[in-house]
C-alpha cells in the first residue's frame, strides 16, 4: 500500500507546472552562477600566482639572514565556487617577521577584485539553493494534507486500509524525491563545468566535501519541507497553511538572519578598555626589552652605545615600526645588511656578532610574550562578536545550512584562520631555521661582505587545506542540529496528523 | 461602482491572514531599525563632531607661519553622517569616512657635490592607497569583514524585500481566484468594465499594502523624532516624502505584475508559483548576479601596480626638476631661479600625486558603477539606489563629498597664495620654506571644510533610478490591461 501511495504522489508531484518551471529556473541559475564563480575563482588563482612568485623572487634576493621576512600568500579555495564565505574577504597575504607573532587582522589582500562588490552582492550555489529551492520545498508541502483534507482525497485514501504512519511517510518520502531530483541535477551539472575548464582540479578529498554539501542540501530541503509540512497538518485550510508557510519562509530564510546579525552588530561594542590595557601590557614588555639592550649595550665593554659599535664602512639596513592600536599591532623589526666592512673595523666584528647573538633571542622572546597577550584580546575583542551573530544565527535552518556547508569547504571563518595559525607554524620554522644555521651569532646576520647567504635549506611556506575529518567535525553540530529539527519536525507532524479527525 | 469593488476589496484583504502577518513583520521591523539606527547616529555624530574639533584644533596651531600651514594643512577632511541612514545605509559602514591629507612629508634630496637641500612633500588630498582597499574604513581585515553576511534593515529592505512580497501576495489570486470559484463571471455580467475590474483590484491592493508600511513608517520616524537625537529639517521632510513615494511605486510594479500572471494564468497555485519564482529571481538573486559581475568586467591594476607606477612617474618628475636646479633655494627676494624652481617643483609633485590618486580612486568606482548599472535591470536594486539618493548615504554621496573635498582642496592652495602675496617681504615661491612669508596667518581667514549635504545633488542621483522605477510601472500597468482585455473568462 505504501509503495501505491508513494508512487502517487511523486506522479502528482511530477505532472504539476509548479515542478517544471522550478527545475528550469534553477537549472538556469546554476549555470548562471558557476560561471561567474568560476570565472572569479580564476582571475583570483592568477592573483595569487602572480603574488606567489613575486614574493618568493623577492625572498631569493634575500642577502643576510636578518633580512628575512617571507611573505606568505593564501590560494584561493576552488571550492569557493559552491559557497564563497569568507574565502575572499579576509587578507591573503601577510609578512612574517620573526620578531612578531602574525594573526589576521595583520594580513592583507593582493587581490585587485573590489571588496566593495564582494560586500555588496553575493551568489554562489547554495545561495541559490538556499532561496530557490527552500521555496519550491514549502509549495510542495503547504497542501499536502489540508488540500487532501479539502478536496476529500484523504478520506477516501483512509478508507482503504491503510494506516496513518504509511500516508505521512509516503507524502514525505515522494516529495523529497521530486526535490531531490532538480538538486541532484544542478551538482552534476556543476561538477561537469568545473571538471571541464580544466583550471580547477579537485581532489578526492575535495569530492568527498562536495558529497557532503550534496547531504546537507538534502537535509536543510527536508527541514524546510516539513516546517511546510507541519503547518499544513495543523491547520484547515490550503491557504492559511499557504501564508503561514511563506512566512515563515520570509521570515527564516531572509528576515531574521539579517536582524540577527545587524542587532548583534551594533547593541554588542567593542571593548575598548580591554583594547587599552593589552597595548599597555604590550608595551611594557616592549620597554623592558629595550632597557634590557640599553644595559647590554653599557656593560659590554665598549665605549659609546652604538648598535653598531662604530663600524666603518657602508651599512645598509632596514627599520620597520609598524603600530596600530585597535588590532594591538606592534612590529619592531630592524634588518641589517653590511655590504663593505672597511679592514680596520674588523677588530670591531665580534663584539657586532656577540651583541646581536644576545639581541636576537631577546627579541623574539618579547615578540612570543606580546604574542600570548596579544591573541587572547583580539579573540575577546573582535571573534567574540562573530561568534555571537553566529550562535544566534543557527535558529534560522538557512542560516544552518550556509554556515554548515561552509565548514564542509573550509570557507568558514575557522578554515579561514586556520592559515593563520600557519602562518604562526611558518614563523617558528623560520626560528628553528636560524638556531640550525647559528644565525644569530653569523656574521651572515648582518653583513653580506662575504657573499650573500645560501638560501638552498629555507624552508618554504606551502599551505595545506584543513583535513577533510577536521571540516567534517565543524560541520557537525550544524548538520546534526538540522537533523534534530528534521526528527522534531516529523514527530510533530505525526502526533498531529494521527489525532485529526478526518 | 470602481468604489465598490475597491470597498469590497479592502474588506477582503483587510480581514485576512495575511494582512495580520505582514502587518506585524512591518511593524517589528520598522521598530527594531529605529532603535538600532539611533543607537549608531549617536555614535557616528560623536566620532564625526570629535574628529572635526581636533581637526579645526591642528588647524589653528599650524597657522604660526604660513609654510607650516602649506606643509601640513588642515590634516584629513572628514564626511558627515547622513541624519536619513535609516531610509537606507548603502553600505557606508563599508565606505571610507575620510578623505585623508597627506601627512607622510617625504624627503628627497638634491644634492650637487658638497650641497645638498632636502625638499619636503607638501599637503594634498590622498586615499590610503597602501591597502588595496579604498573604501573599507579600517584596514583589511575589519572588525567586521568576519561577521557573517547580512543585509542591513533600513527602510529600502522593508521595501525592496517585504513590500514587493505582499504585493504577490495580496494579486497572486486576484484574477485566477475568481475565475476559479466563478466570481469573475459573476462580476462581469453586470455592467462593470474590465478596466474597472483591474482598477478595482489594483486600489484595493495598493491600499492594503500601503496602509501597513505607513504606519510601519509613522511609527519609526515618531520614535526618532522624539528621542531628539536625529534633528530632522524640512527638507528632511521632503525628502522623506519622496522616499515614501518611491517605496509606494515600486510597490505597484509587483501589485501589476501579480494581477498580470493572475490574469493569464488559470490555477491561482500555478500564479503562485511563477509569481514566486520571478520575485526570488528578480529581487533577490539578479542584483547579486550581475552586482558580481561588475567586478569583473574592468579590471583594475592591483594596488602592487599602481604604486610601482605612481612611484616611478613621481621620480620621474624629480629628475626632470632636479636636472634644472643648480644651486639650493635661498631667502631672497625677488626669488632666484633655484627657489623659484624648487617651489614649483614641490607644488608640481604635489598635484600629480593628488592626480594619481584620483585617478586609482576613480578605476575602482568605475567597477562600482558598473555593477551598479548592471544590476538597475532589477527594480529592487532601482529602489535601493533611489532611496540611498534621497537619503543622502551611499556611492552618490560619497562621490558629492570626494567632489567637495577637492574643491576644497583648490580654495585652500588659491588661500595660500593669495596671503602669500599680501606679504611684500616673501620672495612669492609657496611650497618651500625659503620661498614662503614668514608671518603668522589669521586663523579665522582660513578657509575651513565642512561636509555638505545638498539636496539637489542628492535628488540628481536619485533620479535616474526613479524614472526606470516609473518606466517599469508604466509597462506592467500596460501590459496588465491589455493581457486583461484579452483574455477570456471561462
Amino acid at each position: 500500500m505504501f509503495w501505491v501511495l508513494l508512487r502517487r504522489e511523486i506522479l502528482a508531484h511530477l505532472i504539476t507546472f509548479r515542478f517544471a518551471i522550478t527545475v528550469i529556473t534553477c537549472l538556469l541559475l546554476v549555470a548562471t552562477t558557476m560561471f561567474i564563480r568560476i570565472n572569479d575563482y580564476e582571475q583570483r588563482l592568477a592573483s595569487y600566482n602572480a603574488a606567489r612568485d613575486a614574493h618568493r623572487d623577492e625572498l631569493l634576493s634575500t642577502r643576510t639572514y636578518s633580512f628575512l621576512m617571507p611573505k606568505i600568500d593564501r590560494p584561493p579555495n576552488p571550492l569557493s565556487i559552491f559557497n564563497a564565505g569568507m574565502d575572499s574577504r579576509i587578507g591573503n597575504t601577510l609578512r612574517i617577521y620573526y620578531t612578531h607573532v602574525p594573526v589576521l587582522w595583520d594580513a592583507h589582500s593582493h587581490s585587485s577584485g573590489n571588496l566593495f562588490i564582494d560586500h555588496f552582492y553575493r551568489i554562489d550555489l547554495v545561495f541559490v539553493f538556499q532561496f530557490v529551492l527552500s521555496l519550491l520545498a514549502l509549495l510542495f508541502a503547504y497542501d499536502a494534507i489540508a488540500g487532501e483534507r479539502e478536496s476529500g482525497t484523504m478520506r477516501v485514501t483512509m478508507s482503504n486500509p491503510v494506516r496513518r504512519g504509511s500516508i505521512l511517510g509516503a507524502k514525505y518520502v515522494g516529495a523529497m524525491t521530486c526535490l531531490i531530483l532538480p538538486l541532484v541535477i544542478s551538482f552534476i551539472i556543476a561538477l561537469i563545468w568545473i571538471v571541464s575548464t580544466g583550471s580547477i582540479v579537485f581532489s578526492e578529498s575535495d569530492f568527498l566535501r562536495i558529497a557532503g554539501i550534496l547531504l546537507t542540501s538534502i537535509i536543510y530541503l527536508s527541514a524546510i519541507y516539513l516546517i511546510g509540512f507541519f503547518i499544513s497538518a495543523s491547520v484547515h485550510r490550503t491557504a492559511t497553511a499557504l501564508m503561514l508557510s511563506l512566512f515563515v519562509w520570509v521570515v527564516l530564510v531572509l528576515i531574521y538572519p539579517s536582524v540577527s546579525v545587524s542587532v548583534v552588530d551594533q547593541l554588542i561594542k567593542p571593548q575598548r578598555r580591554r583594547l587599552a590595557s593589552s597595548y599597555d601590557a604590550m608595551w611594557q614588555i616592549r620597554e623592558t626589552a629595550n632597557e634590557e639592550v640599553m644595559e647590554y649595550l653599557q656593560n659590554d665593554g665598549v665605549e659609546g652605545e652604538s648598535e653598531h659599535f662604530d663600524v666603518e664602512g657602508s651599512r645598509g639596513g632596514l627599520n620597520v615600526g609598524l603600530t596600530n592600536q585597535r588590532t594591538l599591532m606592534r612590529i619592531d623589526f630592524r634588518a641589517y645588511d653590511w655590504q663593505f666592512i672597511s679592514p680596520e673595523s674588523e677588530k670591531r666584528v665580534p663584539h657586532v656578532i656577540r651583541y646581536h647573538q644576545f639581541l636576537a633571542p631577546l627579541r623574539i622572546d618579547a615578540a612570543e610574550k606580546m604574542g600570548l597577550i596579544r591573541l587572547p584580546a583580539l579573540d575577546q575583542i573582535r571573534f567574540r562578536r562573530a561568534r555571537i551573530a553566529q550562535h544566534l544565527l543557527r535558529l534560522s535552518p538557512a542560516a544552518m545550512y550556509n554556515l554548515a556547508t561552509q565548514a564542509w569547504l573550509g570557507t568558514d571563518l575557522d578554515g579561514v584562520v586556520d592559515f593563520f595559525e600557519a602562518a604562526r607554524h611558518y614563523r617558528r620554522t623560520l626560528i628553528n631555521y636560524f638556531y640550525d644555521e647559528d644565525a644569530f651569532s653569523s656574521r651572515q646576520w648582518f653583513a653580506s661582505d662575504q657573499g650573500a647567504i645560501n638560501l638552498d635549506d629555507l624552508p618554504r611556506f606551502v599551505y595545506q587545506r584543513a583535513s577533510l575529518w577536521i571540516n567534517v567535525t565543524r560541520a557537525l553540530p550544524d548538520l546534526q542540529l538540522l537533523l534534530l529539527l528534521n526528527v522534531a519536525l516529523f514527530l510533530a507532524t505525526f502526533a498531529i496528523f494521527v489525532r485529526q479527525e478526518i | 461602482m470602481i468604489f465598490h469593488i475597491v470597498i469590497r476589496e479592502l474588506y477582503d484583504h483587510l480581514s485576512s491572514l495575511r494582512f495580520a502577518l505582514t502587518t506585524l513583520l512591518i511593524l517589528i521591523l520598522m521598530i527594531v531599525n529605529a532603535v538600532v539606527y539611533l543607537g549608531e547616529h549617536k555614535r557616528r555624530m560623536d566620532i564625526y563632531r570629535g574628529r572635526t574639533i581636533a581637526s579645526e584644533n591642528r588647524l589653528q596651531s599650524r597657522c604660526e607661519t604660513l609654510y607650516d600651514l602649506v606643509l601640513r594643512g588642515p590634516g584629513h577632511l572628514y564626511k558627515k553622517p547622513s541624519p536619513l541612514a535609516f531610509c537606507a545605509e548603502g553600505g557606508e559602514s563599508l565606505l571610507l569616512d575620510e578623505v585623508r591629507g597627506n601627512s607622510e612629508r617625504r624627503i628627497r634630496r638634491w644634492w650637487d657635490g658638497d650641497v645638498s637641500y632636502e625638499f619636503t612633500e607638501i599637503w594634498g588630498l590622498t586615499y590610503p592607497p597602501n591597502v588595496d582597499i579604498l573604501f573599507i574604513s579600517e584596514q583589511v581585515p575589519s572588525e567586521r569583514s568576519i561577521m557573517p553576511d547580512y543585509i542591513k534593515i533600513d527602510w529600502g529592505f522593508v521595501t525592496a524585500v517585504l513590500l514587493s512580497f505582499m504585493g504577490i501576495l495580496f494579486t497572486f489570486d486576484a484574477i485566477s481566484g475568481e475565475q476559479e470559484r466563478g466570481t469573475l463571471r459573476l462580476m462581469l455580467s453586470n455592467s462593470i468594465s474590465r478596466s474597472a475590474v483591474i482598477c478595482g483590484k489594483f486600489l484595493g491592493a495598493f491600499f492594503t499594502i500601503a496602509t501597513p508600511f505607513l504606519l510601519g513608517a509613522i511609527v519609526n520616524i515618531s520614535i526618532i523624532y522624539l528621542s531628539e537625537s536625529v534633528p530632522l529639517s524640512g527638507s528632511h521632510w521632503v525628502r522623506l516624502g519622496l522616499i515614501i513615494c518611491v517605496a509606494l511605486i515600486y510597490t505597484s510594479i509587483f501589485i501589476f505584475l501579480g494581477i498580470l500572471v493572475s490574469s493569464r494564468v488559470r490555477e491561482s497555485s500555478t500564479s503562485l508559483a511563477i509569481l514566486l519564482l520571478i520575485w526570488t529571481v528578480w529581487v533577490v538573486l539578479l542584483p547579486n548576479a550581475l552586482g558580481s559581475v561588475g567586478n569583473r568586467l574592468h579590471a583594475r591594476p592591483s594596488a602592487r601596480e599602481f604604486m610601482a607606477q605612481a612611484r616611478d612617474s613621481r621620480e620621474d618628475l624629480r629628475e626632470r626638476y632636479f636636472a634644472r636646479i643648480k644651486e639650493p633655494p635661498k631667502q631672497e627676494t625677488p626669488a632666484t631661479i633655484a627657489t623659484a624652481l624648487g617651489a614649483e617643483y614641490v607644488n608640481k609633485d604635489a598635484e600629480l600625486r593628488d592626480r594619481l590618486h584620483a585617478s586609482y580612486l576613480s578605476e575602482e568606482l568605475r567597477q562600482i558603477q558598473t555593477a551598479r548599472s548592471l544590476t538597475r535591470i532589477s527594480p529592487a536594486a532601482l529602489v535601493q539606489y533611489a532611496f540611498e539618493g534621497l537619503a543622502g548615504t551611499g556611492l552618490p554621496r560619497h562621490l558629492d563629498f570626494i567632489t567637495q573635498t577637492r574643491q576644497y582642496a583648490k580654495q585652500f592652495r588659491q588661500f595660500l597664495i593669495d596671503t602669500d602675496r599680501a606679504d611684500p617681504a616673501s620672495p612669492h615661491a609657496v611650497g618651500i620654506p625659503e620661498g614662503t612669508s614668514q608671518k603668522p596667518v589669521n586663523f579665522d581667514a582660513v578657509p575651513k571644510f565642512e561636509d555638505q549635504h545638498h539636496f539637489s545633488s542628492d535628488f540628481d542621483a536619485a533620479i535616474v533610478d526613479l524614472l526606470l522605477l516609473i518606466l517599469f510601472l508604466l509597462v506592467l500597468f500596460v501590459g496588465t490591461f491589455l493581457s486583461f482585455l484579452h483574455t477570456e473568462i471561462g
